[in-house]
Parts: structure tokens; sequence; C-alpha cells
């Protein structure tokens, strides 16, 4: 990969490393999406897995809508 | 005795009569989370979403005739194959591309307009939403404003028409591996490969020439930690990379117009050939 910015590579990367989100599947108004689980119950949509381009344009499966959830299992 | 050991509620040894009630259930503790079945979304359709609006964005959202044009805005760094740190704000490929495959697929939307302030990114990634951008079969405009940066230029200058607004700057430098020493010249000739796209794709979607815009990129003296160019609003149209000096109300009136023609014409009016 060829980072072309002009934003110091310093800058960009930084805590690259401690990177460690923890993802879900999940799905919302019948589209698959991809979520970061930022505490019980509650997460951020990170990627959107449809075939239907439509999909794309439903602003509530952009990435970063918060999606509350009922976490399974008990 | 009654049969069973209530162990929710504080009981007496001995129960009065009539007998105690069966047992309150003890609020279920949430087990741990099974990512292969997910509970259902608690967003729920319709009505619900406004809520939901109303509670993430503080507004709600106004029942308001659809429009014709479809806006995108591309910010922070574009990020390709690697996710970044939280602290970039990030435009990401995977969602830009299909969506743009359902602006040039859905029957309302009959015209695109790109807004750009962003600082560049990944080459790969920003070369495909240009190159996405520049085979819409509908009428697009590009609107620079605060800042288009390196790989922001082929995005901007992908669309039919571009504006800057006057105090937006557009740096052109070269692609670099930051800090990595070329030890091999294969490197040194990949990295310039590279660098061949960005500079093919910006002079063949725009009126600027491959000597010039070379020349721009390699001027020393103008960046503090780097070689090559700052072009403010004015400059980016005397070099004749972007076409107009605007705002929003330009950008839209084009687009109109470009909506337009292509209803009388049956296609979008294409870019003359530069050169």
């Amino acid at each position: 990969m060829i980072l072309y910015t002009t934003m110091p590579l310093e800058t960009v990367l930084q805590g690259l490393e401690d990177l460690q989100p923890s993802y879900l599947e999940m799905e919302v108004s019948g589209a698959r999406v991809v979520i970061e689980e930022t505490s019980l119950g509650q997460g951020r949509i990170v990627r959107l897995l449809s075939t239907d381009p439509q999909d794309y344009l439903n602003p509530a499966l952009q990435p970063g809508m918060t999606i509350n959830f009922i976490p399974s299992g008990s | 005795m009654n049969g069973y050991v209530n162990y929710n509620v504080m009981q007496p040894t001995i129960p009065k009569q009539p007998p105690p009630k069966p047992p309150v259930q003890p609020p279920q503790t949430p087990g741990p989370v099974q990512p292969q079945q997910p509970g259902p979304s608690s967003i729920p359709e319709g009505a619900g979403s406004n809520l939901a609006n109303l509670q993430q964005m503080g507004q709600m959202e106004l029942p308001e005739p659809k429009s014709n044009i479809h806006v995108m805005n591309i910010v922070g760094q574009v990020e390709g194959h690697m996710v970044l740190p939280p602290q970039n704000k990030t435009s990401k490929y995977e969602h830009i591309i299909p969506q743009l495959v359902a602006v040039e697929q859905n029957a309302d939307i009959q015209g695109l307009l790109v807004i750009l302030n962003t600082v560049g990114g990944d080459v790969e990634a920003g070369l495909a939403i240009a190159e996405t951008i520049a085979g819409l079969s509908k009428p697009t405009v590009s609107l620079v404003l605060g800042g288009g940066h390196s790989i922001g230029v082929p995005i901007a200058v992908a669309a039919d028409h571009s504006f800057i607004s006057e105090t937006a700057t557009m740096t052109i430098h070269p692609l670099r591996l930051t800090g990595q020493v070329l030890s091999v010249p294969q490197t040194y000739e990949y990295l310039d490969k590279m660098q061949d796209r960005v500079i093919r794709f910006v002079t063949s979607h725009s009126h600027i020439s491959q000597e010039k815009f070379r020349e721009l990129m390699f001027t020393t003296g103008e960046l503090a930690r780097d070689i090559g160019t700052v072009l403010v609003g004015r400059d980016a149209v005397k070099y004749r990379l972007i076409d107009e000096l605007g705002g929003v109300g330009n950008a839209l009136q084009w687009l109109q117009s470009g909506i337009a023609y292509t209803r009388e014409h049956g296609s979008k009016k294409r870019r003359e050939p530069s050169q």
C-alpha cells in the first residue's frame, strides 16, 4: 500500500499497533453489516456487506452509524 | 414448607398463609455475546428511524421532496486496504464505490456533486474512486473546498467539470515512502510507475499538460518538509488543473445545466480532450 498524502506518515499511522477492535456481523434493516462493538449492546457500523447498490444509499447503513442491539445468549 | 427455594427475594423460614406467589424471575444476566447469532436490531423501521435519528444526530428527518442529485463528500484520509487508526477521519472506498454504482443505477438520481476536503491517502483507492466517477454516464461536478491534496487531485479532476473555492488549496507533490531508504532501483521504478499512473490520470482528465504537472510536482522551496507546490484556488485554475473558480451555487448550476443537456441529447456532454 502506498499512501499519497500531505499528512506525515507517523501522524496517520499513530496507534496502529494498539488497534484491536472486536467486530460482529449482524443484520440491520435487511442488510448485513459489520459492527465494531463499542460497549455492551451498542456498536458502530464499520462496513456494509450487501450486493444491492441501493443499500449503499441508505443513511441508516452508513459506516459510523450507531446501532443498538440486544446481545444474544444468557 | 413449599417445595422450592426462592433465591431472589428474602423469605421467612415459615411462610404465612396464603402461600407465597411464584418466585420473581431473576433478571436475565446478559451472557457472552455470540457474534454468529446476534439478537434483533433495536432500530425499528419507519417511524422509529426518526427517533433513532433524533437520538443520534439531534435532529429529525424532514419530509422533503427527494433531490435529483447525489452529494458525495470525500473527507479526511482516503482509506484503502488498511483500516487506519481512529484519530483519522476517513472516506472508505469500499462504501464509496458501491454508492457510485447505486448513483449510476438509481433512476431518481440525475447528477452527482463531489465535494472534496481531503488530505489524500491510498493511491489505489483514490484512483479507483476517480476512475469510477469518470466512468459514470450521468453528469458529475466536483468542488474543492478547504483542501484537495495529493490523491484528492485525481478525484477532483475525474468529474466532468471541476470547481475550486477561492481559499481552497491543492498540494501536488511526488509519491514517496516516508523515511524509507530506496535500496534497490526496482523500488524506485515501482514508485515511479505508481506516480505515472497518477500523472497520466490527472493530465488526461484536465487541461494541464504533463510537463507542467511534473514541474509543479518537483518544485523546490515551496513546501517545508517536501518538494512540490501548493496551489491556492486561483492558481489551480490558472494552470488549468481545475476548470473554474466557484462555490456550491456555481457547481449546482453547472450540474442542473448538465442534467438538462443530458435530457435533451440522451447522453451527457463529454469533456473535450486536452492538448
